[in-house]
């Protein structure tokens, strides 16, 4: 079940650690379209690379390259190990609403200090997995791991408590009680968690999310 | 190269998919729930293409191409009494003057049964087409249905996760409208909220009575609006035909009169009923399924009451034909054309009434009666007019029509105006206009789709009179799109109440299946029951519209397909047919129930399933638990018989000076040795070819005898290394086949058994030694001080430490070996019965005591790699620590590795250096004791980790895995003498052989 999606994960992760040979290739050629000054900095190779490499389609790349830029907010050479910062991210008007989008910058961030900032094979694998065409279990696997606040594999109840307080915002007057929190929790883990261990772990988060009739399509994010 | 190509066509088809960038700027903004009413609106939208893409490339277009031309035929021509104002544009508001003699209408298709010179037969195709727009609309349904109900796994309904996708699922990641969040953001509390209340104590409702009270109430009000409605409807009707009658001319607002009130009421009453809901105070979601059926309720009796009156007309149109038609009227149109100017009242009353509906009231009695007495003139007149086909498509398209500028006019009113004074009014207001009484106009889905599928109701109903009516829908669609699409961007707010997207995708199809149903029925009946109009139209001159087909079927086909037909629709075939349609269905339901039961079935059997899973996975860890237990048991067994193995450990002297027998230990080698004849047969092929069984076996013995014998002088006068090792290669001899030997590791451990009692306590002790060298890893160290003790060992004290050697013993390696291995390899360890118990602690004690010289110590690092790399595939964060305990404790071994094999030298010397290992003994014991509960937590680890069925190759791997890293670390650590690599070789070619058993 989970071949699917480690197969396009590693796909991604080419695409996440330019260090791979096929991919310095292609920013060199990247570098050669810079120079010829055209309007695009993306190169046909880079384009049909990335574009193998996701779930977008050419126009959703460039469209994400202009966003991308215009978060950069100056032309850079060197747009491939440029990151944007998670605050500017935050700003964008497709995440500014999200109450997860913090979670999800560090969660599709690959910085190596881990504080959330945005390349832009991050970017476009943010948006490959918000995208249309993306599985099931891919978005399921993001799902958890953007609810996974400790990172630890597992959605125990702080994860939960922290994961509804993000949905029911800041304020104390929309935020549930501490009994209806309870309530909340245990009748979560009363569904989800088959193994009775407490927490509820990717596959049981799997279960759960495949049978949810509009999390797909709600599961989305369109620039 | 396919892929490729693939992704080229999805990126074509991207760019011609319509409205995707704006539906998907909306989606983004509003979330996929006001996004799937544009969807909808677009599937609509691709559903009117191609009806209109059929009746024009069928019949519009052979009929403009090839049909008579205007003017040629009378039923193509307009009146000369209406040629004046058939330009005006009232008229052609009221779809009169020229666009009612025009190819928009039904009344203008010729009656020609072929036309053109390719001899299309356009009767036959009209009806075709018209059918076909039904069947085509049904099957689209359906299917999409279908595949709906697939993608949303509709079976699992009783896999209820409420709380689970309330969380999980409940923010639309799409909203990036912070106006849309805030209210997603109040949805979703809501719902929690609401699912916390459900799921406590259902309490009582405050005031019962009230409130059943408000509902009925609501109930009554909601009843009177659609009586209300329904009465409008007539009273506007009746209104108009008094009007009609008294009034020679009408004014725009008459003439529209019906139209506009039906609009009207399908505009104002949803928010009536709205309104209404509120009183009842029910669940929000209830109260939207109540309002939905309300809303279609009433769409439905407009449309019903819209369509029965027009059948009415239709029913008094085709009386009055009937009355007239025989003959007379048919000569008098040719005849008496002249004469139409003289009667211009009647017609014109006439032609009046036909914009209005003329429902069952008795005023058109008197006028049918008059229209019997009429002249003849009138008769040209009232049959040219009287195309009742027209009529009613004029009519469904003016509704349609009208109906469009209201949408437009509500759009624009109410969302858009609305939108502007609230937001650059709301500074200089006294109240807050955004949040309090007028706000911003929400975008009710619901609604929206409701009113959708009722457009799209207009069109079907109207369809077969007014084949241009799709092609005007999809202009109104399109108008729509855009509109909307800017309204809800602009000016509205997304609908509290959260009508979700795929969920709901199902109900707006059912919804309008349900209305392509019913709006069939009317088409279908007045085809069925009303005789076609008599002078125009393409099935004018056939008693019934769908004559056209058998009439077809006569003439244009062979004769033998007529009668084939002929017997095929006779009843003897036709009934049997029919029977056997229901049987067919009766079958494919009842398959499909017991499908449904299978199903179930299953399910109810994964759940088993799982529970017995878990029951498993408890189970073993329970076995594992008794396990330890069942060894803590049998250390006190052995504490039991400790005085006899204190008697045996203080004979052990004497049984290295001359041999010892035991009565057990021999009974228990007897009866195993069965098990290790079939070994030893099995082994001999493998075996060093020159050596038969016999002869192998006995010069092994010899050899062990000999290192015996020459150990026990070593042990009591200090061994060399060249004893060891010359001890270790004959070990390894008795060993090496049994390597080679895919056996069962029960067996390894049997047969040197089998050879001890029958050589004597020295071959016992050897052969236990490679029993223990195997089984037995981790406490070696203390029977090896246990020996150096033996000679005056303090039996208390042994009993204090023999147990706990025993208790880590097995499970540990067990567990370090196989991964179930413990239940498994246990009982037959454990032999058969309770004294084979006893005889077994009682090798294992001899085993024990032994051990300093089978160096074993060197399979310590075994085990500890092994566990070590088990460990660290299970425990990722235990495992550091478990490393860095186990370095402490290979630390020391190493250490002990070399005082290990000089121990005996040592022991050799006498109390002295006893007293030495004493000290070490209780750094080991300490050093045991973190180790020990370290593997206990392993053993924890291991049964809660749940895919221990898959591991086992794993482990194999691992286990060859650590063997290297073994090795490498055990060559560089003992390189000093071969014969304990060959050793750690073979053990752990041994250790391979185990796993790959289990």
């Amino acid at each position: 079940m989970l071949s699917g999606l480690l197969h396009k994960d590693s796909e991604l992760q080419r695409v996440l650690f330019p260090e791979g040979p096929e991919l310095k290739v292609c920013s060199r050629s990247g570098h050669i379209g810079i120079m010829g000054g055209s309007a695009s900095h993306l190169s046909k190779e880079q384009l049909s690379e990335y574009q193998e490499l996701t779930f977008l389609t050419k126009q959703d790349i460039l469209h994400a390259y202009r966003i991308f830029t215009e978060l950069l907010s100056k032309e850079l050479d060197d747009f491939q190990n440029t990151r944007v910062s998670k605050d500017r991210i935050c700003e964008m008007p497709e995440l500014k609403a999200n109450p997860f989008r913090e979670r999800i910058c560090l969660v599709f961030s690959t910085a190596a200090e881990k504080d959330g900032s945005i390349s832009f094979e991050d970017f476009l694998d943010m948006l490959s997995a918000f995208s249309d065409s993306a599985t099931l279990e891919i978005k399921s696997h993001y799902a958890f791991r953007i609810f996974d606040f400790d990172d630890d594999g597992t959605l125990d109840k702080e994860d939960l408590k922290k994961l509804v307080n993000c949905l029911t915002g800041g304020t104390s007057d929309t935020q549930l009680s501490e009994g209806e929190m309870n309530q909340l929790i245990q009748n979560i883990l009363e569904e989800s968690d088959i193994d009775k261990d407490g927490t509820v772990n990717l596959s049981e988060f799997q279960h759960v999310i495949s049978r949810s009739p509009d999390f797909v399509s709600s599961f989305k994010i369109v620039l | 190269m396919w892929k490729k190509f693939g992704r080229l066509v999805y990126n074509i088809t991207v760019l011609f998919i319509p409205w995707e960038m704006r539906i998907k700027k909306i989606e983004s903004h509003f979330g996929s729930g006001v996004a799937s009413y544009f969807i909808f609106l677009r599937w609509m939208f691709g559903i009117n293409i191609v009806l209109t893409i059929m009746t024009g490339a069928f019949v519009i277009l052979p009929e403009l191409l090839a049909g008579a031309p205007f003017g040629s035929v009378p039923s193509k021509t307009i009146p000369a009494g209406y040629v004046a104002s058939a330009q005006d544009l009232d008229t052609i508001w009221s779809l009169g003057g020229y666009l009612q003699y025009s190819v928009m209408f039904y009344g203008y298709y010729g009656n020609d049964r072929k036309i053109g010179r390719a001899g299309y037969r356009l009767p036959l195709a009209y009806f075709m087409v018209g059918m076909a727009v039904f069947a085509y609309s049904f099957i689209i349904l359906l299917r999409k249905m279908a595949k709906n109900s697939r993608l949303s796994m509709a079976s699992t309904s009783d896999e209820n996760y409420t709380f689970c996708w309330k969380v999980f699922c409940a923010w639309d990641y799409l909203i990036g409208n912070p106006e849309a969040a805030e209210s997603k953001t109040a949805a979703v509390i809501n719902s929690i909220r609401e699912a916390i209340l459900e799921e406590q104590v259902k309490k009582k409702d405050r005031s019962l009575a009230m409130i059943i009270s408000l509902r009925i109430l609501a109930n009554i009000l909601v009843l009177l609006s659609l009586a209300g409605s329904i009465y409008i409807i007539y009273f506007v009707v009746d209104r108009s035909q008094e009007l009609e009658r008294t009034k020679v001319e009408l004014t725009l607002w008459e003439k529209n009169e019906v139209s506009v009130v039906v609009s009207l009421i399908t505009m104002i009453a949803p928010s009536v009923f709205e309104l209404v809901a509120q009183l009842e105070m029910l669940h929000p979601r209830t109260t939207l399924r109540f309002q939905l059926a309300r809303v279609l309720v009433l769409y439905l009796g407009n449309l019903y009451s819209l369509i029965i009156a027009l059948l009415d007309k239709v029913n008094s149109m085709s009386m009055t034909d009937n009355s007239n038609d025989t003959g007379t009227s048919f000569l008098a149109t040719r005849a008496l054309p002249e004469e139409e100017s003289l009667s211009t009242i009647v017609p014109e009353i006439r032609l009046r009434r036909n914009s209005s509906f003329s429902s069952e009231d008795n005023k058109t009695k008197p006028l049918t009666r008059f229209n019997k007495t009429a002249l003849f003139d009138y008769n040209i007149l009232s049959q040219q007019d009287q195309c009742w086909e027209t009529y009613v498509g004029q009519e469904m398209l003016k509704l349609s029509i009208i109906d469009m500028l209201f949408t437009v006019g509500s759009i624009l009113l109410i969302d858009f105006i609305r939108g502007l004074f609230v937001r650059y009014l709301s500074d200089c207001w006294c109240w807050d206009l955004e949040s309090k009484f007028p706000e911003y106009g929400e975008f009710k889905i619901a609604e929206n789709v409701l009113h959708l599928i009722y457009n799209q109701g207009m069109i079907w109903m109207g369809a077969f009179f007014s084949p241009c009516l799709p092609a005007f829908n999809v202009l109104k669609l399109i108008g729509l799109m855009y509109l909307r699409s800017w309204a809800v961007l602009t000016c509205n707010v997304p609908h509290q109440q959260v009508f979700r997207a795929s969920r709901s995708n199902n109900f707006y199809l059912a919804m309008t299946l349900f209305m392509l149903f019913l709006c069939m029925l009317p088409t279908v009946f007045a085809i069925a029951r009303y005789r076609p109009s008599p002078t125009c139209g393409p099935f004018s001159g056939q008693d019934k519209i769908y004559d056209i087909v058998s009439e077809t079927i006569v003439s244009d086909f062979p004769v033998w397909f007529n009668t084939v037909l002929s017997y095929v629709t006779s009843p003897v075939v036709a009934l049997p047919a029919l029977l056997l349609l229901f049987m067919l269905i009766y079958y494919l339901q009842s398959i499909a129930r017991s499908l449904k039961f299978t199903n179930n079935q299953l399910r109810i059997q994964l759940q088993i399933e799982r529970t017995e899973d878990k029951k498993k996975v408890f189970q073993m860890a329970v076995a594992r638990f008794q396990h330890q237990e069942d060894d803590d048991k049998k250390t006190e067994h052995e504490s039991d018989v400790a005085s006899q193995e204190s008697s045996l450990q203080e004979s052990s002297p004497r049984r290295n000076g001359s041999v010892t027998n035991f009565d057990s230990p021999l009974s228990a080698g007897s009866r195993i040795q069965s098990i290790s004849q079939q070994v030893a047969h099995a082994v001999d092929v493998t075996r060093v070819p020159n050596l038969p069984e016999n002869p192998s076996t006995t010069a092994a013995q010899k050899h062990r005898r000999e290192h015996a014998f020459q150990r026990n002088p070593g042990g009591l006068q200090g061994a060399t290394s060249g004893h060891y090792r010359g001890k270790l290669s004959s070990s390894r001899v008795t060993k090496l086949p049994e390597d080679i030997h895919p056996d069962a590791p029960f067996r390894k451990c049997v047969r040197p058994l089998h050879y001890s009692p029958s050589e004597g306590t020295p071959q016992m002790i050897l052969g236990r030694r490679v029993h223990t060298a195997r089984y037995i890893l981790v406490n070696e160290r203390e029977p090896r001080k246990r020996l150096m003790r033996s000679a005056a060992r303090i039996p208390k004290h042994y009993k204090v430490d023999e147990p706990r050697g025993v208790v880590e013993m097995l499970p540990r390696n067990m567990k370090r070996y196989t991964v179930h291995g413990a239940q498994r390899t246990n009982p037959q360890l454990h032999f058969s019965g309770e004294e084979e118990d006893e005889e077994e602690l009682e090798q294992g004690t001899f085993s024990r005591s032994p051990r300093p010289h089978s160096l074993s110590d060197l399979h310590q690092p075994t085990r500890f790699y092994i566990g070590d790399s088990k460990d660290s595939r299970i425990l990722i964060g235990k495992d550091l620590t478990q490393i860095r305990y186990e370095y402490e404790d290979s630390e020391p071994l190493r250490d002990h590795a070399g005082p290990g094999s000089s121990q005996a030298q040592r022991l050799g010397k006498g109390p002295v250096p006893t007293n030495q290992s004493v000290g070490a003994h209780v750094k080991w014991k300490t050093k045991q004791k973190a180790d020990q509960s370290l593997t206990e937590s392993d053993s924890i680890s291991v049964a809660s980790s749940s895919d221990q069925q898959n591991s086992s190759t794993d482990q194999y791997i691992q286990v060859i895995h650590s063997k290297d890293k073994y090795l490498k670390s055990s060559s560089e650590k003992l390189s000093r003498t071969k014969s304990r690599v060959s050793i750690e070789l073979n053990v752990a070619e041994a250790n391979d052989l185990i796993c790959s058993n289990v």
